[in-house]
């Protein structure tokens, strides 16, 4: 009898060794993994004196940059086969474009976007607060049917063209708001 | 001599049950880290960018996230805020920017306004697509008198190449 029972003893000894190894595995790889996703920002400001300054701010020359998207330019839509929580499918815009106005001058495509950034971004102004020279503020305001996307590579442009202060103004409406107003004044 | 061995054998024998159960606590641990991170961003194609600064989120802080859909439902840690249907009624957004200024972000003293402002940023994250009118209307809505968020930031793919001097395909 006693005999018996050490054999069975024996038998339900396992070696652990694998499963350490391969729970150990796992721990590092959660270890390594980063826990955020690959993402960047670029950083903006707000107009933060709106309605709230009662002094008289110093006047300074800004520059205002208008993304326009022309009748026609917001594309056709086309479906992808992700779908969001609310069971709304995303979509791409195909054939989607814009053109932007820097102070009057209209500029159409990205390069002339780009060259005329820089060329402002070397007129100096005075800070009226530090008393030194700095570059324009920029403010950006985007017309209907401009997206995230356009917006996003206007910012990254004038990041580039070594602008230090970007804010944004107000928007315009949606496409929809914009095409209900214009039916209203028929 | 026979004898020692089976002594020192019996020595080295350890119980694995602990550390075996430690090692699962930190795997389920570890799993229950990854689910809440990715409550608070969701999944959105984003816009590449060049000149990005990479989002390095302090580890288990609460972070003022708004994700904006494609057709503008504004969206914080799984809940929706404001969606199409909500027409001009943007009482829950503002409740939750109010909530961002006055209890998530830092606040200072503003000199020049002499007012005090919330100090962090609101980071705004949209697909590349969405209209650009429903994240101005979050801006709008920030410069309401209760809340005064004035610094925002717009979240951005990093391009794979990030070195590379590609621009942003139009």
């Amino acid at each position: 009898m006693a005999r018996k029972k050490r054999k069975l003893e024996g038998d339900v000894k396992m070696d652990m060794t694998p499963m350490i190894d391969v729970t150990f595995l796992i721990i590092i790889f959660f270890l390594c993994l980063e826990f955020k996703t690959l993402e960047g920002k670029l950083a903006a400001n707000l107009p933060k004196d709106v309605g709230v300054n009662t002094s008289k701010a110093p006047p300074m020359d800004k520059l205002d940059i208008r993304i326009v998207c022309p009748k026609g330019g917001w594309g056709k839509k086309k479906m992808t086969n992700t779908v969001y929580a609310n069971n709304q499918r995303r979509f791409e815009l195909i054939g989607h474009r814009v053109y932007w106005y820097i102070g009057p001058k209209k500029v159409s495509s990205i390069p002339g976007l780009e060259k005329e950034l820089r060329k402002q971004a070397k007129k100096k102004v005075l800070d009226p607060k530090t008393k030194t020279m700095k570059t324009k503020p920029i403010t950006i305001k985007a017309g209907p049917g401009v997206t995230y996307g356009d917006v996003t590579a206007v910012v990254d442009i004038a990041l580039d063209a070594k602008f230090e202060e970007i804010t944004f103004g107000g928007g315009e409406g949606t496409r929809a708001q914009q095409r209900a107003k214009r039916g209203k004044r028929k | 001599m026979s004898r020692r061995s089976r002594a020192v054998s019996n020595q080295t024998d350890m119980d694995m049950t602990p550390m075996i159960d430690c090692i699962f606590q930190l795997i389920i641990f570890f799993f229950l880290i990854i689910d809440l991170q990715n409550k608070e961003l969701e999944p959105l194609v984003l816009p590449k960018a060049i000149h990005a600064i990479p989002d390095e989120p302090e580890p288990g802080r609460k972070r003022p996230i708004l994700n904006v859909r494609q057709d503008g439902t504004v969206v914080y840690r799984t809940k929706v805020f404001w969606q199409p249907s909500d027409g001009e009624n943007y009482s829950k957004l503002l409740k939750l920017l109010d909530y961002f200024a006055n209890t998530l972000m830092v606040k200072k003293m503003d000199p020049d306004l002499k007012r005090v402002l919330p100090q962090d940023a609101l980071l705004i994250r949209a697909d590349r697509w969405t209209e650009m009118h429903h994240i101005a209307k979050i801006m709008e809505l920030c410069g309401n008198q209760k809340i005064l968020i004035w610094k925002v930031e717009l979240a951005v793919g990093e391009p794979k190449d990030a070195d590379s001097k590609k621009k942003p395909s139009k």
